[in-house]
């Protein structure tokens, strides 16, 4: 859907890790966006098109809002620097700043390699593997550090 | 869980820690909690050692635990299975569900049946079963290993007779739970059990699904939890939540 819009952006989190060969349990979708005008307009027609919901707090089971028709605009999504959406599709989170790049799109697009997504024809911008553990290290969770340490011991092995 | 890990009655590890049996039974159900050196008293019974660590909490998970519990449980592992791979993994619980109450669901599928977030990372199940299946029982299906068959379709089956932190089958029979996959009854692993299992598993990967079923417990909990209406508007809801917000630009 995103790449039909010609969105511009780079895939994080444990999606991106998938994208670079590493194990990764994870069904829910992580991405940054580039702010152009034009990049936020096609985002909007991308999102309007999904239908989402708005998880309002994702620490709190059941704390969602259907989002009204056509709700999102280059203005809408800059209100947030976050948004954690349930789709038709499944989760999509859009992170304007991930932890450690304060630039977002800017920081992460220069290291970042264009791959294909598997068994479609849609190639996406993948941030690099350094940059999604950066993240994950500042980001500190218990499962983030799992990870980390599994990938430090494969690594070594 | 301390208590059947150590494959204890609540009676005997009553006596171990010098209280009475109706006190253990009590704790287990969560009508009373007990005092922290209670705790450490129970595991020790129990030969264990209590780890303790803090870490932030984690409720990334929630969301989308939120999202499977309101699928049906075959619709949960379709969303979590890897693609291509589906077909398979529904005819091995196909298959199972025709087997009565012969093996017991534990793994990757019994969590996803459970609801968890994690992806499948193969098209096998794991069971825990009694005994070894006889190939009518898996329409066709060959060994591959020991303990390992293929069915016809292709999905795998892979039969582990005493889980990590079990005494097998029967012990994992008093907690399991029957599931409704696509109308057919299947024999799914508790949570708690589930829980046991991953927490003594030293596979790799293990510590992650112990993180993802007590997330799922974690939800479960706060599902049952009552709430205060919340009369709002979704417009209202949206506001609220911009004002907290800290805008990208």
């Amino acid at each position: 859907m995103l790449a039909g819009h010609r969105v511009a952006f780079v895939l994080i989190g444990g999606a991106a890790i998938q994208s670079h060969g590493r194990r990764y349990d994870t069904q829910d979708i992580d991405l940054t966006p580039a702010t152009t005008p034009e990049n936020l307009a096609r985002l909007a027609d991308a999102l309007n098109e999904l239908q989402c919901r708005l998880i309002t707090d994702p620490a709190d089971v059941g704390s969602w809002v259907e989002l009204p028709s056509g709700y999102f605009t280059p203005r809408s999504l800059l209100a947030a620097s976050v948004w954690n959406l349930a789709t038709r599709y499944g989760q999509l989170d859009l992170c304007f700043t991930p932890e450690g790049f304060p630039g977002g799109y800017g920081d992460l697009h220069q290291r970042a390699t264009e791959r294909p997504v598997a068994g479609t024809t849609v190639v996406v911008s993948v941030a690099a593997l350094e940059d999604v553990h950066e993240s994950k290290r500042r980001a500190d969770r218990p499962k983030d550090r799992e990870y980390l340490q599994r990938d430090e011991e494969t690594r070594s092995s | 869980m301390a208590r059947r890990r150590a494959r204890l009655t609540q009676r005997e590890l009553a006596e171990r820690v010098g209280c009475r049996q109706a006190t253990v039974a009590r704790w287990e159900r969560g009508d009373r909690q007990p005092a922290f050196q209670d705790v450490q008293e129970v595991v020790g019974a129990c030969g264990l050692q209590l780890d303790a660590h803090l870490l932030s909490e984690d409720r990334s998970w929630w969301p989308q635990i939120a999202l499977q519990m309101e699928r049906t449980p075959a619709q949960r592992v379709r969303a979590l299975a890897p693609r291509g791979d589906l077909p398979d993994v529904m005819a091995v619980l196909d298959a199972l569900a025709e087997t009565g109450e012969w093996g017991i669901v534990i793994g990757e599928v019994a969590g996803a049946l459970h609801g968890w977030p994690l992806v499948l990372s193969d098209r096998t199940v794991e069971v825990c079963a009694p005994e070894r299946p006889s190939v009518p029982i898996l329409g066709g299906g060959r060994a591959t290993g020991a303990g390992k068959y293929e069915l016809p379709s292709g999905g795998r089956l892979s039969i582990v007779e005493v889980p990590s932190g079990t005494s097998g089958y029967e012990d994992l029979a008093r907690g399991a739970e029957s599931v409704n996959v696509d109308g057919k009854k299947v024999r799914v692993a508790g949570l708690l059990d589930l829980l046991r299992i991953a927490d003594a598993s030293p596979e790799p990967g293990a510590r992650r699904h112990a993180l993802a079923y007590q997330a799922v417990l974690n939800v479960q909990r706060a599902q049952a939890e009552p709430k205060p209406v919340d009369d709002r508007s979704d417009g209202q809801k949206i506001e609220a939540w911009l004002s907290e917000q800290v805008p990208a630009a």
